[in-house]
């Protein structure tokens, strides 16, 4: 019938072809490789309110996210001078229960932390975006002599990396 | 009268031997063997099977080549594709058009009559596509709040795209010029527009993108039929 049987050699490797296409699974280009670029947390330094040039850690810290239900504690008896903190893309505002001293005698101040969405910035397909915030304030409410946290400061409005101190307590 | 019939005999035999010799002596060139050629022109048919098949996809592509030599043929596509890419964390889409212009070497040697080819081709692409960001997800390694999916469609308009392409391939000749062909293409990018912080994740007629290298792979399988504007 067929002018010749390369016919049935087309119509194999065309077979072949169709179903390589539909079994190739996974490629690099599915997953987010380890190490990506990701949505940067704000970076938080504590330093001495007696001598502001110095970091002075926080004793028996504890961090609770306190304005998403449940209540999220973030760290706990951190030793650290640097906590980071995530915000979310979806809020401009979190609350922070920061509590010092919290096994003896625990006293907690507020602290509020407002921003807004920079950009989402594209990484690819694997991973599709992060994004970056503007810090707009930092601040908890005035109780007088019972705030362990004496000051706060913006040192860094823009966040976009872990690099650099976003923000200053002094305590 | 009888003298006349021995006469055609030996007159007639003289004629056949005469003719047998002859043949003897012109035993090559005796048929002539016409090859038609000209404009072979069709349509890819797994675009259109795949657009049926596959959801987020429509496509298509017509096909063209002209013979110059025995062997050497200016080959070209054009064709239009639309394709959606919708992952869980990124969703868009991609459409528009593309041309692929270059040549065709048949490094197959036929059998006398015969029009199959095994080719190797050349091919230099431009495309002319519109890229739409339709939704994302904003990665964050951190899970202390639930995922962020920002519904924000954005269009992309008058991008285009060049690359080089080498294909290999096999035309068959199913009946008179009608030809059934395959080929398998790797492509490689020479430039594109990227869309402001995004991508192009599909490309038409290069196929889709890789994020870490600039090579692309494709497959053809069209059926054309030969306008024999020629015949020698």
């Amino acid at each position: 019938m067929f002018k010749n049987n390369s016919l049935y050699l087309v119509v194999l490797v065309a077979i072949t072809c169709v179903v390589l296409f539909f079994i190739s699974g996974c490629t690099k280009d599915d997953i987010c490789p380890e190490g990506s670029p990701t949505t940067p947390k704000t970076i938080i330094l504590f330093r001495d309110k007696a001598n502001i040039t110095a970091v002075k850690a926080v004793p028996n810290l504890r961090i609770s996210l306190t304005n998403i239900e449940p209540t999220e504690l973030l760290f706990s008896n951190s030793g650290d001078t640097l906590v980071a903190i995530p915000l979310s893309p979806d809020l401009s505002e979190i609350q922070l229960a920061m509590t010092t001293n919290f096994s003896s005698a625990p006293n907690t101040d507020y602290m509020t932390i407002t921003y807004s969405k920079r950009q989402d910035v594209y990484i690819n397909r694997a991973c599709s975006f992060t994004t970056t915030f503007d810090l707009l304030d930092a601040s908890r409410p005035d109780e007088g002599s019972a705030n362990w946290i004496s000051n706060i400061v913006i040192t860094n409005s823009a966040v976009v990396n872990e690099d650099v101190t976003h923000i200053t307590i002094f305590h | 009268m009888k003298t006349l019939h021995i006469l055609l005999f030996f007159i007639s035999s003289c004629f056949i031997s005469q003719l047998s010799y002859s043949q003897d002596e012109s035993l090559q060139d005796t048929i002539v063997v016409k090859n038609q050629y000209g404009l072979r022109a069709g349509l890819d048919l797994a675009k259109p099977l795949r657009s049926l098949l596959e959801d987020g996809y429509t496509g298509f592509e017509i096909v063209a080549d002209f013979r110059l030599t025995k062997k050497l043929y200016i080959a070209g596509e054009i064709g239009n594709e639309e394709k959606d890419y919708l992952e869980a964390n990124l969703n868009a889409r991609t459409k528009g058009s593309y041309l692929k212009i270059g040549g065709d070497v048949n490094v197959y040697k036929n059998w006398l009559g015969v029009n199959n080819a095994v080719i190797i081709g050349l091919r230099y692409g431009v495309a002319s596509f519109s890229q739409e960001l339709l939704a994302y997800n904003i990665y964050n390694t951190n899970q202390t709040f639930p995922p962020s999916f920002v519904v924000d469609p954005q269009e992309f308009n008058g991008l285009t795209a060049h690359w080089a392409e080498v294909m290999v391939g096999i035309k068959a000749e199913l009946f008179n010029n009608l030809y059934l062909s395959l080929n398998l293409q790797l492509k490689h990018l020479v430039s594109e527009d990227r869309p402001e912080n995004f991508d192009n994740l599909f490309i038409p007629g290069f196929n889709t993108t890789n994020d870490f290298s600039e090579f692309g792979v494709g497959y053809g399988y069209s059926i054309s039929y030969l306008i024999p504007l020629f015949s020698k």
